[in-house]
């Protein structure tokens, strides 16, 4: 069976006035209906240029394609043309935007934009529209919906924003949702929420699901398999917990070394990676992480490593596997000193 | 901890059951339109002018081209409001029909002035590239040519006319609200809702419509309102230097030519159109400038 989504080598770059970005290097991974696929990573990592260049959203120029394919059913989407886009998305892939404060036209009701959207994709009449519109804002848990179509975007606290950005999204019962970093501008009790509700409509509409985020404990609770990306590329992925419980890649060993339990002392120290994120207008020619690993090898700087298998489905783009394997610890002691010596 | 648990919980509920009231952008606008003192007399004074320009035949007993030849040149009187002219016309009469051609001409070039500025805004600001190149270039060439001139030869080309003025008025006025339009345009191309809403699968011609498009109103309507006076003033201009509205029909500018040549002994005659054409220019000057405040987009959003 052919996958719902076939992602294989796919480059984006932005031709800027100091020079090319190179936002995306030959990313590739499948995805089944209706998985979750988590992707982390921090900022200008290129995981939301990943997801816009699914529906087409990459800005040209200044962007441009370098090449790959994006499978989804068996069709290629980054040879659509302009007006083969309109069947994609909405109807088949959403979007839920990361800042629900901005992604609502502040001038407009949000009946009427949850409405344009099926009037557009399913050719609803306006009644039928309004009618879908209150049945979604009811299913994503806004009370009183009727009522508060005739509202503006200003009238809602974030939380529900969000919500009114995902029953946007679902209106048109897509089948795949892509998440990009939803519930970053809540507060965590409110991501709580978020997260649940988007857990609730995937199993009853049967969606397929692409949460992006950088935050490690929201994609713990909602996906079965992630990926890593650094620099544009993919560093590791596979199944979470493999990789919660045993990273092979240096990069993703820092991560989760790097984020805080709930039960560390005052005395601690917080641990982080050393260096700063690379400059995406040069990028070493060979690992993006390289000048920030302890693991640090000549290869590493001169040759890209591919990704290699490590466990079932599990794969890492490293060079150095072994030694990694064979002193982990390093990964987390001496990222720190190596960003000592980099400022000195 | 105690009286935290004992405070009562009835205030949170009542106020969540409670409807909440919401000034409405109109409603607000309305308000701070309200403060402005020389906004409320461009108001009134606007409403009257229309209806006056409106009812004219109900407004003065005369006829415009009836000619009184032995009350040549009077004086303000009961029988002639505003006197008479060299002809023995009543000069009350001449200026309340000359609001038409002013109206008209201050309406119909804002009008069509606004919708070709509107459209090639929104294309040029919207779209970008080869499109907003060739609008910018159109603009900055009808900016830096005196626009009167090309006015006054457009109009001595094509015959001076009501119908004509417009259509040269028309080709030059777009010009500022198609700047607005374009600039206004392009910082909400940039907004995350618009690509929101194309992620969504909203076609560019809708997003233009329902997501830009309204919000460029509140300055639709102040550069409609600002863009009057200069209209006002350009017919009155056109007329007065004999391009304009042709006699028998009269227009303020023409009286003003003509009251011009005799002020010396009859200076009603100046005075009137002068005067008038002052506060006409005024009124809508200071309307515009209530709308402007009133219509600010970033005051209430």
């Amino acid at each position: 069976m052919t996958p719902l989504l076939d992602v294989q080598q796919v480059e984006v770059a932005f031709y800027t006035k100091d020079g090319v970005v190179r936002a995306v290097n030959g990313i590739s991974y499948t995805l089944e209906k209706g998985d979750t696929l988590g992707i982390v990573g921090e900022s200008g990592s290129g995981k939301s240029v990943s997801l816009l260049a699914m529906l087409g959203l990459i800005p040209t120029p200044p962007g441009k394609i370098m090449g790959g394919k994006i499978l989804y059913e068996g069709k290629d989407l980054l040879q659509l043309k302009r007006d083969q886009w309109s069947g994609i998305r909405g109807k088949q892939i959403a979007m839920i935007f990361q800042d629900p404060m901005t992604s609502l036209n502040p001038v407009m009701t949000i009946g009427n934009q949850i409405d344009e959207a099926t009037i557009v994709n399913l050719g609803l009449t306006s009644k039928q529209a309004r009618q879908r519109t209150v049945e979604v804002l009811t299913q994503v848990g806004i009370p009183r919906a009727a009522e508060r179509c005739n509202d503006f975007p200003h009238q809602f606290s974030g939380g529900m924003r969000q919500r009114v950005m995902i029953a946007m999204g679902i209106s048109c019962n897509p089948q795949l949702l892509i998440a990009d970093e939803p519930t970053t501008a809540l507060d965590v009790t409110i991501q709580a929420q978020i997260i649940e509700l988007v857990k609730r409509l995937q199993k009853q509409m049967g969606m397929t699901v692409i949460w992006v985020t950088h935050d490690l404990g929201v994609v713990a609770r909602l996906t079965k398999k992630i990926i890593v990306m650094y620099g544009g590329s993919i560093m590791e992925s596979g199944p979470i917990k493999p990789i919660y419980a045993r990273p092979k890649h240096p990069y993703t060993i820092g991560l989760l070394a790097s984020v805080p339990g709930a039960t560390i002392n005052r005395s601690d120290e917080l641990h982080y990676i050393g260096g700063n994120p690379p400059d995406m207008i040069r990028l070493p020619a060979g690992c993006a992480f390289a000048p920030r690993c302890a693991y640090q090898t000549e290869q590493c700087l001169r040759e890209k490593p591919g990704l290699i298998e490590v466990g079932k489905d599990h794969t890492a783009a490293c060079w150095n596997l072994k030694t990694v394997e064979q002193n982990p610890v390093l990964a987390k002691s001496e990222s720190r000193r190596a960003a000592g010596s980099q400022r000195g | 901890m105690t009286t935290l648990t004992q405070t009562p919980s009835t205030p949170a509920t009542t106020s969540l059951s409670e409807e909440r009231h919401y000034a409405g952008f109109w409603t607000a606008a309305w308000r701070r339109f309200r403060r402005n003192k020389l906004a409320l007399f461009g108001m009134v004074y606007v409403t009257l002018i229309l209806l006056v320009a409106i009812f004219a035949p109900y407004i003065t007993k005369y006829k415009v081209e009836q000619i009184f030849p032995q009350d040549a040149l009077q004086g303000p009187s009961a029988a002639h409001f505003f006197g008479s002219d060299y002809l023995g016309r009543d000069i009350f009469t001449r200026m309340v029909y000359g609001a038409r051609p002013m109206l008209i001409v201050g309406f119909f070039t804002q009008i069509f002035g606004i919708i070709i500025g509107t459209t090639l805004g929104i294309m040029a600001g919207y779209l970008g590239g080869v499109v907003d190149w060739v609008v910018t270039r159109l603009v900055d060439l009808f900016s830096a040519l005196p626009w009167y001139l090309i006015v006054l030869y457009l109009v001595m080309v094509l015959s001076p006319s009501l119908q004509n003025i417009i259509i040269a008025l028309s080709i030059t006025s777009w010009v500022g609200s198609c700047r607005l339009v374009r600039g206004l345009s392009m910082s909400i191309r940039e907004q995350e809702y618009i690509e929101a809403a194309q992620a969504l699968g909203i076609p560019g011609w809708r997003v233009v419509l329902f997501h830009v498009l309204p919000q460029a109103t509140p300055l639709l309507i102040w550069a409609f309102a600002a863009g009057i006076p200069g209209a006002v003033f350009a017919e009155a201009s056109l007329s007065f230097l004999g391009m304009g509205i042709r006699p028998p029909n009269p227009s303020w500018g023409q009286m003003l030519a003509e009251g011009g040549s005799y002020f010396s002994y009859w200076p009603h005659m100046l005075f009137f159109p002068s005067a008038f054409i002052i506060l006409s220019v005024l009124a809508f000057q200071g309307l515009a400038d209530g709308l402007r405040q009133a219509v600010a987009v970033n005051v209430n959003v």
